[in-house]
């Protein structure tokens, strides 16, 4: 979710997954990643529309994802409740 | 970049086949990108790999769960259409389908009840303690004899440290039945000795009401009793610490475990664990996991005996849930099951179902021969071949399933008796258990869907042209039609025949002159509390007063387990092949055994000695003597043997059940009898049967007030050794008669269709003059051919298995192959009769009538 705020108007399948892989340094698979979109779809989180078709996927559109507004305010409140957290974790040296 | 990209297809199109529809394109696209990135990357074949597995991994319910399901309403329609149509069949022509309900419903029914018989069967001592593990130790002697129990010698080196291959045993003996006693109460029980401390209860699982599992056979002098025993030996319960006489024993009750279930070997209803002298022990061990059997058999036969043991000259581990169905043994505990009864149930329900699909699918061209209209126009209207076959099925696979509830009354129906028939108390699992459900809409299912084939196969794919036009009888499956119908009549005559042979050998059996009176002996057994000869002796005083007792004396009736004691005959080696027991000197006189020759049947009773030593002549021919008598054999050779010679032979009679060679046997006939013996044999008066069994329970009960008394009639005792061949006479009746009357139920609508069909040209035949016989002759013509194979088929199958059957008894009945063509004859006559009357109609009715049909 974080990846598809960060991607902004770019955020499709192919996209989130090397951003992962590049960020984040893990492997996620491709399908995983789809049916978390999806399901983030149901929850309203995150909305989808059908973007332009390329020659290099077959003449194939994309899905493009985008966070909305719902989305953007549990992504705030999740890393502020976050924060509140760590800021009471003692000091790890 | 080429304009194909390299990746599997087939993979694309089945993810366009199972993705939801707004989302598969993404997904394809996303994976084709990731494609071409890892072809910059990877070799193509890691790539084609990578993207299969990619793709694969997209095969998950939470996607594919997001498919839309909708049916388009057409199809709903459809269906609902097809099931209208076939209830509105069902009511039209209910003759044909009746038949259909009744060989369906008959044909599950027979399946299911085989079914619980069968899972009944097969569950034998499967539920002990890691089952598949322990080992019965049996053992066979002098290439004949395996017994199913091994000397006590043995048993007790197998506690030793020399198998650490075994990681635990039990070992118990079987006794004679002997009263147990509780105040005033007495019962006669089976009952079992293991030694003090037997891990009986670590191998076998039996259920325990009282008493602790771990340390009820702990100490000597305890007794374990079965719910029921305990119920009529002890009253109340509870019943841990009441003190029994057993025998010699005082015992102290232990434990109280749940009767004994149906399905395993064992069977007693006490158990006692008392330091006493075991003799042969019934030995059970269980082994570590990779213990190897063959070696532990070898070891076990090399072990050292003491001096006059009889060595066994094989060891067998029998696995403990393969006893039911193992070759039977000598003295074995409970009568095993035989698997080729089981293999012959299991056979003949499918037989029924056999005859009943083909019943289907022969009427079934009748059933759809009025409807080739309909298919006509469904066709036209524009329904597939697929839809069509949907609908046949369906109709099937309906009438199947409304079958279900006629099969689970008849089962409930049924059950009582098909229990008293297999003697196994079957419960009607079909309501309880899931299995057997799902097992029973299974068969169902499978069988509709066979017995629909047939009209699809014929139906779906004939022109609809053809349809509108014409008649199907000649263009619809004739010849598979044929078929069908020599199927059936090849079953019938098989089963018929095969019932006939049986009961024949049955039939044989019970007229076999067996060297020995059968007729009106009657046996009284459980006489261990005779004690002593004397009052042997006065009941048989006060018992030959009657005028109803014709004969008395004591001994071992055929039929009945003799124990054969070890022998040395002179220049031979030890041997314990041959019966034996001990009798007065009135048995062969009161049985009918004939003497041959020798002082014994010469000289009058008071110039015998006290004992004498008679011989069969089955054993003079073993031992190859010409002139036995007079000859020297040393019985329990070793330390405490004897030495008797050979006063008399008496002629071989049948000790054994007619599946076995005579055998070797020997009597000792005494003047005065040292004990009783196990049953006491009384010649009776049959003209008044009543009286004489009052007879005998006066002179018992005057002698031994004490006792009960049991009488049986020797002759049942002899019969009830072939109660699996008389259960297979019965059932092979029974179903020879089902399957007749099935295949002459589809007979009947069979010809009553072709009767209708040919209306028209019999109508035609009759106004140029054919006679009513020539007519007839016409629709028989074309069953006569059938039959003709029929009967050689079934006749060369049936005479090989029923020669396969016979070749189990040494001494058994002829096949008579006239039999065959009279079965075939038979079945001629009653197609004859049923497609005559079926036919009559047709061929009487004015002709008129007939040519203005359709």
């Amino acid at each position: 979710m974080v990846t598809c705020a960060l991607l902004q108007a770019d955020a499709y399948g192919i996209n989130i997954v090397e951003e992962i892989k590049l960020r984040m340094d893990r492997d996620v698979n491709l399908s995983a990643v789809h049916i978390t979109l999806y399901r983030l779809e149901d929850k309203g989180y995150v909305k989808s529309r059908v973007g332009g078709a390329t020659a290099q996927r077959g003449g194939r559109r994309k899905r493009i994802f985008q966070l909305t507004q719902a989305g953007i305010s549990l992504l705030k409140d999740t890393q502020q409740k976050r924060q509140a957290l760590w800021n009471l974790v003692p000091e790890l040296n | 970049m080429p304009a194909s990209p390299g990746p599997s297809h087939w993979l694309i199109k089945l993810l366009e086949r199972v993705c939801p529809e707004h989302l598969y394109e993404s997904i394809i696209g996303d994976l084709l990108e990731q494609y071409e990135l890892n072809r910059q990357r990877k070799s193509k074949f890691r790539s084609d790999l990578h993207f299969i597995y990619n793709g694969l991994r997209f095969m998950r319910f939470s996607l594919l769960g997001r498919k839309k399901r909708y049916s388009s309403p057409n199809t709903i329609a459809m269906l609902s259409n097809y099931f209208v149509v076939a209830f509105r069949n069902l009511k039209k022509q209910k003759r044909y389908q009746l038949i259909n309900f009744t060989g369906l419903s008959l044909g599950l029914s027979c399946c299911a009840l085989v079914l619980l018989y069968a899972s009944h069967e097969l569950s034998y001592d499967n539920f002990h303690f890691n089952s598949k593990n322990p080992y019965r130790v049996t053992g066979e002697i002098n290439h004949r004899a395996w017994f199913p129990s091994v000397l006590n010698d043995y048993a007790i080196q197998l506690e030793t440290d020399q198998f650490p291959e075994i990681e635990k045993m039990v070992k118990f003996r079987r006794t004679p039945q002997h009263f147990a006693s509780y105040g005033d109460k007495r019962f006669g029980t089976r009952t079992m000795v293991t030694n003090p401390g037997s891990r009986f209860f670590d191998i076998f699982n039996f259920n325990t009401l009282e008493g602790n599992q771990a340390t009820m056979l702990e100490e000597p002098n305890s007794v374990v009793l079965t719910e029921s025993t305990a119920e009529r030996l002890l009253g109340e319960a509870p019943h841990v610490g009441k003190i029994i006489q057993w025998d010699t024993l005082t015992l102290k009750v232990s434990g109280i475990m749940k009767d004994l279930p149906s399905n395993t070997h064992l069977t007693f209803n006490m158990m006692i664990a008392a330091d006493v002298t075991f003799y042969g022990v019934f030995t059970y061990v269980v082994l570590q996991d990779n213990a190897d059997i063959a070696a532990l058999e070898e070891k076990i036969v090399n072990l050292d005996l003491p001096e006059n043991r009889f060595p066994y000259h094989q060891i067998g581990l029998q696995p403990l849930e393969g006893i039911h169905f193992a070759k039977p043994l000598t003295f074995e505990l409970k009568p095993p099951g035989d698997k080729r009864y089981l293999f012959l149930f299991t056979g003949i329900a499918i037989i029924i179902l056999i005859i009943s699909c083909t019943n289907y699918m022969n009427l079934s061209a009748a059933i759809y021969g009025a409807r080739t209209k309909e298919m006509a126009i469904r066709k036209v209207l524009g329904s597939s071949k697929k839809a069509l076959a949907g609908q046949f099925l369906l109709e099937s696979v309906l009438m199947a399933f409304l079958t279900l509830p006629v099969v689970l009354l008849i089962i409930e129906a049924l059950l009582p008796a098909f229990r008293n028939f297999t003697e196994v108390p079957l419960e009607n699992l079909f309501l309880s258990s899931t299995q057997h459900i799902g097992l029973l809409l299974l068969i169902a299912l499978l069988s509709s869907l066979v017995a629909g084939l047939h009209p699809v196969l014929t139906m779906s794919h004939i022109s609809s042209l053809k349809l509108f036009k014409e008649n199907l009888a000649d263009s619809g499956g004739l010849r598979s039609r044929k078929v069908l119908l020599t199927l059936q009549f090849t079953i019938v005559i098989f089963l018929g025949t095969g019932a006939y042979f049986i009961n024949q050998q049955l039939q044989f059996i019970k007229n076999k002159d067996l060297g020995i009176d059968r007729e009106g002996i009657v046996k009284v057994s459980n006489i261990y509390d005779l004690g002593d000869a004397d009052k042997y002796n006065a009941i048989k005083t006060l018992g030959l007063s009657s005028p109803h007792i014709l004969g008395f004396t004591t001994g071992t009736p055929p039929g009945t387990e003799t124990f054969g004691l070890a022998y040395q005959a002179e220049g031979h080696e030890v041997r314990n092949d041959a019966l034996s027991f001990a009798t007065d000197f009135d048995y062969f006189e009161v049985m009918g055994v004939q003497g041959a020759y020798g002082d014994f049947f010469e000289k009058t009773p008071d110039q015998l000695p006290d004992i004498s030593l008679l011989v069969s002549e089955k054993f003079v021919e073993v031992m190859g003597w010409d002139d036995p008598i007079g000859k020297k054999i040393t019985f329990n050779p070793g330390t405490n043997g004897r030495d008797n010679f050979i006063s008399g032979v008496f002629e071989d009679y049948h000790a054994l059940s007619l599946h076995e060679e005579i055998v070797p046997q020997f009597i000792f006939a005494r003047k005065s009898l040292r004990r009783g013996y196990e049953n006491i044999l009384v010649k009776i008066n049959m003209q008044n049967v009543t009286a004489a069994f009052e007879a005998i329970e006066d002179a018992w009960y005057t002698v031994m007030p004490e006792s009960p008394i049991r009488l049986e009639f020797m002759d049942d005792d002899i019969q009830a050794a072939y109660v699996q061949e008389q259960k297979a006479g019965t059932l092979s009746m029974v179903l020879s008669v089902l399957a007749v009357t099935l295949a002459i139920m589809g007979l009947v609508g069979l010809s009553a269709y072709m009767a209708q069909l040919r209306t028209r040209e019999v109508g035609i035949r009759k106004v140029l003059g054919a006679p009513l016989r020539q007519i007839l002759f016409l629709m028989n013509r074309e069953f006569l051919l059938l039959i003709g194979i029929a009967t050689i088929v079934a006749g060369s199958l049936s005479y090989y298995c029923i020669s396969l059957w016979l070749d189990t008894f040494v001494y058994r009945t002829s096949i008579n192959v006239v039999i065959f063509g009279l079965a075939g004859v038979l079945v001629l006559l009653i197609t004859f009769v049923t497609v005559s009357i079926q036919s009559a109609k047709t061929a009487l009715q004015n002709p008129v009538l007939a040519l203005r049909h359709e």
